[in-house]
C-alpha cells in the first residue's frame, strides 16, 4: 500500500533529520491517517473510533502517535543537558554542539500530560513498526 | 604562509593566535573563529588560504581561558570527554575579549569581516551582533540556534548551513532566516561541518567550495 511506503520513507527521513520535529510530526500524521485507512480496509466493525482504539490498546506507543495528532500531548526540541560521562556515545555533531551550548543536546521530545517528557523518535519508530507489522 | 602569534586581550590575558599576511595588496582584515578542536592543521589552512585572497587573517585560540594551546587534529570520539572536561571551565563572558583583540589585529588590514565554523559560526553571529567594529560576518553551521536567534545583527551578515546537519534542524535554520529577513542565509547539500577537508566524512567539496565563494564575495562587498 502506497501509504505505508510513504509512512516508512518519511519515517527514514526522520530518523536522518533527528532534530526536525517537523519531520517526525508528519510521520505522525501519516501514521494516524495510516490507522484510518487500516478501518477501511477491514470489515470487523463499522466504528472507526473503535477499530482506533483497539489499535492503540495494543501499542502504548501508537496510542501516543494518535495523542500527538489529537495534540493532546505534543512534540517539542528542547535542550537537554548531557554528562560529561555520557559525552563518548554522542554523534560527532551533537557533542560539537553541546560544547558551546552549555553542555547540552537538542531532543525531540514529547511532552505528556503530567509535563514529563519522552524522546519521540523511539515512540514513533515503535509506532511505526506495529503498523508496518499488521 | 602564516605565523603563530600572542595577542593580549583587554583584560590582560594573554592569548594564541594564527596570523597570514597577504604577500601583495590587503583588501582588508578577517578574523577567522576555531571549531571546538582549536588552532588545527584546517584552521590554520583556512587563514592561510583567506591571506591568499588577500586578507590580513587572524585566527584566536579561544580555548587558552580553559586549556592554553589546546589544538587537536584528532576528529575522533575518544576526544569528546576530554574536550567536554575542558569546556566546564569556558566562558562565553569573556570569549567577546578574545575576539576582540583578534578583530583589533586584523584592523591592520583594514576593514574587518568575521568567519568561522560551528563553535566560530555561533559566535560569528553572536559579534555580529555586538557590532564590535566589525564591517562583515560570513558564519558556517553555528549550532544553537534557539540561543541565538533574538540577537540581531549590526552588520551585514550571511550564515550557511547544511541541509543535511543532524546538529541543526532545518527548521531551526528557517526560523532565523525569517526573523532575519536581511540576512543571508543559505543552504548547502552538506552535513554539518562540510567545509571541513580534513574530515573526508563530514567534506563536501562542491558546496563548501560554494559557500567560501559568497564568503569571499561578501568580504570584497563590504570590506573594500
Amino acid at each position: 500500500m502506497r501509504h505505508l511506503d510513504y509512512l516508512v520513507e518519511h519515517w527514514e527521513a526522520a530518523q536522518a533529520a533527528p532534530l526536525s520535529g517537523k519531520k517526525l510530526m508528519l510521520c505522525v500524521m501519516l501514521a494516524d491517517a495510516y490507522a484510518d485507512r487500516l478501518f477501511g480496509a477491514q470489515e470487523a466493525t463499522d466504528d472507526i473510533l473503535a477499530f482506533r482504539a483497539g489499535l492503540a490498546a495494543r501499542s502504548e506507543a501508537l496510542a501516543l502517535v494518535f495523542g500527538l495528532a489529537r495534540g493532546e500531548v505534543k512534540l517539542v526540541t528542547e535542550a537537554v543537558e548531557v554528562p560529561i560521562a555520557e559525552y563518548g556515545t554522542l554523534r560527532v555533531e551533537d557533542f560539537m554542539v553541546s560544547l558551546y551550548n552549555h553542555h547540552t543536546v537538542q531532543r525531540v521530545r514529547i511532552v505528556l500530560t503530567d509535563e514529563s517528557r519522552v524522546l519521540a523518535h523511539p515512540v514513533v519508530g515503535e509506532a511505526v513498526g506495529f503498523l508496518r507489522d499488521l | 604562509m602564516g605565523e603563530r602569534i600572542k595577542l593580549t586581550a583587554s583584560d590582560g590575558f594573554s592569548l594564541n593566535a594564527y596570523r597570514a599576511v597577504p604577500e601583495g595588496k590587503v583588501r582588508g582584515g578577517v578574523v577567522v573563529i576555531q571549531e571546538v578542536w582549536g588552532l588545527n592543521r584546517w584552521i590554520r589552512e583556512v587563514v592561510d588560504r583567506f591571506a591568499r585572497h588577500g586578507y590580513l587573517t587572524v585566527a584566536p585560540a579561544m580555548f587558552d581561558r580553559v586549556e592554553y594551546g589546546y589544538e587537536s587534529d584528532n576528529y575522533g570520539p575518544d576526544q569528546f570527554a576530554i574536550i567536554g572536561e575542558l569546556m566546564k571551565k569556558f566562558s562565553h563572558d569573556t570569549a567577546p575579549l578574545d575576539i576582540d583583540a583578534a578583530i583589533k589585529a586584523a584592523a591592520e588590514g583594514g576593514k574587518v569581516g568575521i568567519t568561522g565554523y560551528c563553535f566560530g559560526g555561533r559566535n560569528t553571529w553572536v559579534t555580529a551582533a555586538r557590532g564590535a567594529g566589525l564591517s562583515a560576518a560570513s558564519g558556517y553551521y553555528g549550532g544553537g540556534v534557539p540561543n541565538y536567534i533574538d540577537l540581531a545583527p549590526k552588520v551585514p551578515i550571511e550564515m550557511h548551513f547544511g541541509d543535511k546537519d543532524t546538529g541543526i534542524p532545518l527548521e531551526q535554520v528557517e526560523a532565523l532566516k525569517a526573523k532575519h529577513p536581511t540576512a543571508d542565509i543559505y543552504t548547502y547539500d552538506g552535513v554539518h561541518g562540510f567545509c571541513n577537508s580534513d574530515r573526508p566524512d563530514h567534506f563536501n567539496e562542491a558546496a563548501c567550495k560554494k559557500a567560501s565563494a559568497r564568503t569571499l564575495e561578501f568580504f570584497h562587498k563590504h570590506l573594500a
